[in-house]
């Protein structure tokens, strides 16, 4: 393990820490919004609803950028190879944001009783927009600390000229969040012009600057991690961000099929946001070709796992589930419904927050200075994580298939008990989904709060120093599921993805015929069926295969040195 | 390193043209946005939508102090926990909306709504003064009496002031009146007729059919016996409601030994009581009206979810019950 | 030359595949900005901008390849002039 190369990385190690707890209070504000999808009377009168979601919303957003944060302080060092000149301007951010997070938590509350707060025809309290439930104030102090975010990454950044597309890629990204905020903080008395903002917001931050910082972070990791050449990384890095904003600027319409925008937004959202999907399908490339390619060894499992779930979770929540219901003929159907909430969770916490959770494990070991910590812990949390997470979204979309037919095909009606009894058993799925993924989040705050001061395990004995352990089990040569795998492999699975992305797509476009419009939803059912299980099932068994196979390589190197090591023994080789 | 050695170097031209492409979808994208709210568009504005003394942009600002859309859907963004409410004011109307909001607790019954449907700003707006041909105008409304009137709601009472519900009945309406490109789809077909017609003939299939509510698939009853089916459905659509299984009056006559039996009409004539009668009291209740009675009372569209067989079965039902003579 | 072939062929077939998913079925042309002439400026530029988008997606994966095994060759080179020089890359 490499040594922290410069003090005021360590700054970071306070922002991941909040992260770990925000995230652990918004899962479990998720699983009482899951408990009250089953029972709409739990703490009904004391926590409505609403109120536990607006917080679950804003948390996720909260920790997801502190996350970035987090990452965004640990790299710069590295990046400007110099120290921060204000240390106490990041440690007035965080605090900042320790207040801003836990007022707005508080405030959601006064919605309750319809306090919104208005002073100066604002809202300032809270305003009930979804996604934008700040109050007015908090909007205020977020801007502002957005606003120091991005002087910390200018100050400390070198002169222009000597940016490569990594430095750009995260000054876009801290300027872009700031720039785009503005378009919060309005009220607009139109409800279509009103929406229409907010997607300049939602849209824009997450299809557009989230995935600039991201594909910026995820490069810069593959450089650390893997020494990729950082020209290569670049490349990549450009041409990403291009084409998130190639697609994504225009694709912002498919947010504006029906909020009262005009018919030929249908065309133009649909058209362009079909090819959203393709700087994910292009950083994939990248990263396996920059990560696994070159062979040289994996030194921090957990990282990596949840750095792979990451870009392979945007591939599969946001590209293959977002492409699937953003035409038009297929969004009129799935808008409004369950599917949403499917593609939002895989989406946003598949790709941005298992980054966050990535980075962390890659940055605190380094800022304890720890020496190998037991990573069998980590890699459990991981698969938790994942399948909770794939679970809950196949929950989502088979329910929100379910719903889709009685709700708008058949025209039922909400109460009168009609669509809840249909879907009732995915509300249950997604409470038991729920539950896994809250003991697999559980284990990876856990984790990453005490290592360093837990007791090593007996397990870890076993297998450290330098993997003697590892490679008495791993000396085979790599076969089977752990084989190298080749690039022509890849392609192939990421085919069999798509594959299952087109039957779902098919399933919703379904939804149009006359046959299922006259009542007869076993089409699109059985494709729905089809689809999200064989893709979920998919996705498990590609990440398992990626990571068995870099984990092959890790013991392949492992053998290689004891094998050495053995050899000064005058012993042979096993 | 982005030029492969011995090739023209093309990236730097590459790059160029990707921001230039990139500068005109900026272009098309703030043009189309522009026509998206010009006038010429012919979209409503919340200033002009009015609700008594009240005008939706205020309703918004109650709207999202209550943070409505927490739970809701509207245009289809928020929550999925509740129904969508852009097209709300057009299914149920203002004086079925003023009832519920004012109670949120339990669902408004006719009583109720009828209260509602005097006052000033209702009757300014929708020019509706009776009952009947307001559950005409709302359908939506006729529907939740009938189904759910006098139940308790999953929705959190939330105590609106008055002022509040005068205000979200024009936001509501104003979203009503949007032109949201045909979203929500229309159904082709009524559902709940429907699921009825299938459960009645699930004595020939084994199972109710997938996606088939629970509550629909309990009246599968063997088809040999239709009162039996009867007797569910005077359940289901709330029949029971307001008429007694025997001889006491609820709110409409009771049932116990109707069958056959000789009712006075308030119009002085006296009919038997036979299949037809009864057929005819259900779909058409203001046709005959028996003597202590008033009309506009039980709604008028049961036609309109109930199908033949299902009508015929209750009818095979009511004949069961018998006076306690 | 062949690949800028295939390339403008994948090109012509995903832009005819999104635009038919993307096609204006429902449209109305009842609004000004709906109308059939605006209606035939969108599809054209729409497909124009659209292929674009596209074929700038496969150019860059190309070069990414190019790219990669370039690096293999130099890793190779690397590895043969002695082992130490690719610890400092
Ligand atoms: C990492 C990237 C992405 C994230 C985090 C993300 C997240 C989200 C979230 C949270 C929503 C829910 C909005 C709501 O509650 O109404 C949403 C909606 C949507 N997303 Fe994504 N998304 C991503 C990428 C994509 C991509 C690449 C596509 C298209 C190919 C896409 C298509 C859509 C569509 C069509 C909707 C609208 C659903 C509706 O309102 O009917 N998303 N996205
Ligand atoms: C135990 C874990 C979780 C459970 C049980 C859960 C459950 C839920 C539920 C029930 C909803 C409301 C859906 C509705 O409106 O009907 C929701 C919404 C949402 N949650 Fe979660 N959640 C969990 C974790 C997360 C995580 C980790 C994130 C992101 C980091 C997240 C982001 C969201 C978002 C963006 C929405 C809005 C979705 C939309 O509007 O489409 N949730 N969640
Ligand atoms: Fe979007």
């Amino acid at each position: 393990m490499k040594a922290l190369q410069y003090q005021t990385q360590r700054l970071s190690m306070r922002f991941f820490m909040l992260m770990l707890v925000l995230f652990i209070v918004q899962v479990a504000l998720g699983l009482i919004l899951a408990l009250q999808e089953n029972d709409p009377l739990f703490l009904q009168g004391v926590l409505n609803f609403n109120i536990v979601r607006a917080d679950h919303l804003d948390l996720a957003i909260d920790w997801i950028l502190c996350g970035f944060i987090g990452a965004i302080v640990f790299v710069a060092p590295l990046l400007s190879k110099r120290d921060f000149a204000h240390p106490w301007l990041i440690k007035f951010l965080f605090y900042a944001l320790l207040v801003i997070v836990i007022a707005n938590v508080c405030t959601q509350y006064l919605a309750r009783f319809g306090i919104a707060g208005w002073w100066l025809g604002q809202p300032w309290f809270q305003q009930g927009r979804e996604y934008l439930e700040e109050g007015r104030a908090v909007q205020v102090a977020l801007l502002i600390g957005f606003g120091i975010l991005s002087y910390i990454v200018l100050r400390i950044f070198p002169p222009r000229r000597e940016w490569n597309e990594i430095h750009w890629g995260l000054v876009l990204g801290v300027l872009g969040l700031t720039g785009v905020w503005v378009f919060a903080m309005f009220f607009v008395a139109r409800l279509d012009l009103s929406e229409y903002f907010r997607w300049y917001v939602v849209h824009y931050w997450v299809e557009g600057i989230w995935e600039i910082i991201h594909i910026s972070l995820v490069g810069y990791l593959i450089v650390l991690m893997f020494h990729a050449k950082i020209k290569s990384v670049g490349y990549a890095v450009f041409w990403g961000v291009a084409m998130v904003w190639l697609s994504g600027m225009i694709g912002n319409a498919h947010h504006y099929f029906w909020i009262g925008t005009p018919a030929f937004w249908q065309f133009w959202g649909s058209l362009f946001s079909a090819f959203e999907p393709l700087p994910l399908v292009f950083c994939f490339w990248h990263i396996y070709l920059d990560a696994h390619q070159n062979r040289k060894p994996l030194e921090n499992t957990p990282a990596f796992y949840f750095l792979l779930g990451s870009v392979l979770l945007e591939q599969v929540g946001a590209g293959i589930l977002g492409f699937s219901m953003t035409f038009a003929r297929t969004n009129v159907w799935s808008h409004g419904t369950w599917i949403t909430a499917g593609h939002a969770h895989l989406a946003l916490f598949g790709t941005f927050g298992l980054l966050g959770i990535a980075v962390a494990y890659y940055a605190v070991p380094l800022m304890r200075g720890i020496k190998g910590f037991d990573e069998r812990l980590g890699q459990l949390a991981f698969w938790l994580v994942l399948v909770g997470v794939l679970g809950m979204a196949f929950a989502f979309d088979m329910g929100g298939t379910v719903e889709v037919f009685n709700y708008r095909t058949l025209g039922l009606d909400w109460f009168g008990g009609r669509i809840d009894p249909a879907m009732g058993g995915y509300r249950v799925a997604l409470l038991v989904f729920g539950c896994v993924l809250l003991i697999g989040a559980g284990l990876t705050v856990y984790d990453l709060l005490t290592m360093g001061y837990r007791r090593p395990s007996a397990g870890l004995a076993r297998e450290r120093p330098d993997g003697h352990a590892a490679a008495a089990i791993g000396a085979r040569p790599a076969v089977g599921w752990g084989r190298y795998l080749s690039g022509f492999e890849v392609g192939l699975w990421l085919l069999v993805l798509w594959f299952f992305g087109g039957i779902i797509t098919v399933s919703l476009l379904a939804f149009n015929l006359a046959i299922v419009r006259s009542g007869h939803p076993t089409l699109p059912y059985t494709l729905a069926a089809i689809g999200y299980a064989g893709l979920f099932v998919a996705t498990l068994l590609f990440i398992s295969r990626f990571l068995t196979s870099m984990q092959a390589r890790k013991r392949a190197v492992a053998a290689d040195e004891s094998r050495d090591d053995m050899d000064l023994l005058g012993e042979p080789a096993a | 390193m982005s030029c492969a050695p011995g090739k023209p170097c093309e990236e730097g031209k590459k790059r160029r043209i990707a921001l230039l492409a990139f500068g005109l979808m900026a272009l098309v994208f703030f043009v189309l946005s522009a026509f998206s709210f010009v006038d010429s568009r012919v979209q409503v504005t919340p200033e002009v939508v009015t609700y008594g003394p009240y005008n939706a942009v205020q309703g918004k600002r109650v709207f999202q102090a209550y943070n409505c859309m927490d739970c809701h859907t509207i245009v289809g963004n928020g929550a999925y926990f509740a129904p969508d409410l852009t097209k709300e004011y057009q299914q149920v109307g203002p004086a079925w909306l003023a009832a519920f909001l004012g109670s949120p607790g339990s669902w408004p019954t006719q009583t109720v709504v009828a209260i509602h449907l005097h006052d000033p700003a209702q009757l300014k707006t929708t020019d509706i003064d009776t009952m009947q041909a307001y559950l005409k105008q709302f359908p939506g409304a006729a529907q939740r009496i009938r189904q759910q009137g006098g139940h308790g709601t999953y929705m959190p009472n939330l105590t609106f002031s008055g002022p509040d519900i005068g205000k979200l009945i024009a936001f509501l309406k104003y979203t009503s009146d949007m032109n949201t490109e045909g979203w929500p789809p229309k159904p082709e077909t009524n559902g709940a007729a429907l699921l009825a017609d299938r459960s009645a003939h699930a004595a020939t299939a084994v199972h109710a059919p997938a996606g088939a509510p629970p509550a629909a698939a309990a009246s599968a009853q063997p088809a040999s016996d239709p009162a039996v089916l009867g007797a569910k459905l005077v359940q289901e659509d709330g029949c029971t409601a307001c008429h007694a299984t025997d001889q006491s009056t609820k709110v409409g006559p009771g049932w116990g030994g109707l069958y056959n039996s000789q009712v006075k009409l308030t119009d002085g004539s006296t009919v038997t009581a036979n299949d037809a009668y009864l057929a005819r009291s259900i779909l058409d209740p203001n046709a005959q009206i028996p003597t202590g009675f008033q009309p506009n009372i039980m709604p008028a569209n049961f036609g309109s979810v109930l199908s033949k067989q299902q009508v015929d079965a209750i009818v095979a039902y009511i004949k069961t019950l018998k006076g306690n003579k | 030359m062949r690949h800028r072939a295939i390339d403008l062929v994948l090109t012509a077939v995903t832009t005819v595949a999104a635009l038919l998913l993307s096609w204006p079925f429902w449209a109305h042309f009842e609004y000004w900005a709906d109308s059939r002439a605006l209606w035939i400026v969108y599809v054209i530029i729409g497909a124009i901008l659209a292929g674009y988008v596209f074929y700038a997606f496969l150019g860059a994966l190309h070069t990414l390849f190019e790219h990669d095994a370039l690096d293999h060759a130099e890793a190779r080179e690397a590895a043969k002039g002695g082992a130490d020089t690719e610890n400092r890359s």
